[in-house]
């Protein structure tokens, strides 16, 4: 079974966003969040999936989604 | 309900009532078939409901308040008290205010947007009534803080002018108008999916000011992170984060990017904290035994940190941004770090020196 995970689409200004999420879908992107406001989206997607979207034109860069916390991991603080 | 006591699960005793996130119910075998069995302690298993981007009303706080004075009046705020006793002598400001000569500035962040992207708010504080708060949530569970970290740093950046009774001032911009974008769970955590739809949200609502204490240790900058930052300075708004707790590592994402302003941590001697990153670093701010609001009881805690420094930088850009329609964007970077207080220590761990507020 091929295993999706979370990606981070940073879109460039060379062609309309809203064009470039529907290559995106159509790429295989599933789940497509775009915000508007930074010029990014979110959505789900496999590997092999993630590696063509790279090419797409109007993608700057696709990265995984990571964590992110208030602490270093296994401490109390400092915050 | 015994060990109820964790970041995901509250416990009222005196209404018989708990409240437990979706994975606190599923680790400890609560479910809506637990009402079907006749002699199950559960009577009821019902959703919480959320709040989205919407004036938060009086409504909805008004069981929350009462099973909060409940407690408190019960001696509930036993169970936690904060690290340092106040001393009524020296009451005034907490220390990190008079750094950043919070107390003699005449502005107070009116009209200002500040936006914080924590674990939320303490919605119902006492030092917040009157005060409007506009709250969204990205990561499945409504804006109110069970954890108190966001509730900490809302209180730096927006608390109030005059808390009641025998507490010192501890909030810098007390008549901004106060964003809660909840991007981090109540145990802390989150992803920078949810970091980049409370940005988008927050430079939405045109905040002039977003704080984000917050990160990712060991990773270099993100392209996505930085592009953020850069629409943010276009629109108008500024992003402060906090520079990480890892010392000797170096500072953490997002931080680390050029376009979000990077804030380190002094003690109260205006050394760098021992904890505070190294690296990219434009400001630095209080971060060592910081007071502020918490969730209640007990009302305030003094914790420590680069994430209690990010909220000093961020009331002090409200007060700023105030000062002039101009100081929006990178005008008002470049403002923060013209005005900073010199320090002597290297630009890596302290940047361009102390933030401070205008007169």
């Amino acid at each position: 079974m091929t295993m999706t995970k979370r990606w981070i689409v940073t879109l460039s200004d060379e062609r309309p966003a809203a064009e470039t999420c529907r290559q995106l879908r159509a790429a295989g992107l599933a789940d497509l969040e775009l915000m508007n406001a930074i010029g990014i989206a979110t959505g789900t997607a496999d590997e092999a999936a993630a590696a063509r979207m790279r090419a797409l034109p109007g993608v700057a860069d696709i990265a995984p989604d990571m964590p992110v916390d208030i602490t270093p991991p296994g401490e109390d603080g400092p915050f | 309900m015994e060990d109820a006591g964790d970041a995901d699960a509250m416990f009222f005793p005196e209404l018989g009532v708990a409240v437990v996130t979706a994975d606190a119910a599923e680790s400890r075998s609560l479910g809506t078939q637990e009402e079907e069995s006749s002699d199950s302690p559960v009577q009821a298993v019902e959703p919480d409901l959320f709040m989205f981007a919407e004036g938060l009303s009086d409504d909805y706080l008004r069981g929350f308040r009462k099973a909060v004075e409940t407690l408190a009046a019960e001696g509930g705020q036993a169970a936690y008290e904060p690290e340092h006793e106040i001393d009524p002598q020296v009451l005034g400001a907490t220390w990190g205010l008079t750094a950043c000569k919070v107390p003699p500035s005449t502005r107070t962040g009116a009209g200002i947007r500040v936006a914080v992207l924590d674990t939320g708010f303490a919605l119902g504080h006492p030092d917040f009534v009157g005060r409007s708060i506009f709250g969204a949530t990205f990561v499945g569970q409504p804006v109110q803080d069970l954890n108190g970290h966001g509730t900490h740093c809302t209180g730096t950046a927006c608390g109030p002018k005059a808390p009641p009774g025998f507490t010192p001032r501890y909030g810098i911009g007390h008549n901004s108008q106060i964003f809660i974008g909840k991007v981090l769970t109540n145990a802390g955590g989150g992803t920078s999916a949810s970091v980049l739809a409370g940005m988008n949200w927050a430079i939405a609502n045109r905040c002039a000011v977003i704080s984000m204490s917050l990160g990712a240790q060991g990773v270099p900058p993100q392209l996505y992170y930085t592009q953020a930052g850069q629409r943010a300075l276009n629109a108008g708004c500024l992003i402060v984060a906090a520079a990480g707790n890892n010392y000797p590592g170096f500072t953490n994402a997002p931080a680390n990017s050029p376009t979000i302003m990077s804030i380190a941590s002094v003690d109260q001697n205006l050394a760098p904290s021992a904890f505070s990153c190294q690296g990219k670093v434009e400001l630095a701010a209080p971060g060592r035994d910081v007071f502020s609001s918490w969730f209640m009881p007990p009302r305030y805690r003094t914790i420590s940190g680069t994430s209690m420094a990010t909220p000093h930088a961020a009331g002090c850009a409200a007060l700023w941004a105030q000062t002039s329609p101009a100081l929006r964007g990178p005008a008002l970077w470049h403002k923060l770090l013209a005005t900073a207080r010199p320090l002597s220590y290297p630009p890596t761990r302290v940047g361009r020196g102390l933030v401070q507020a205008p007169l």
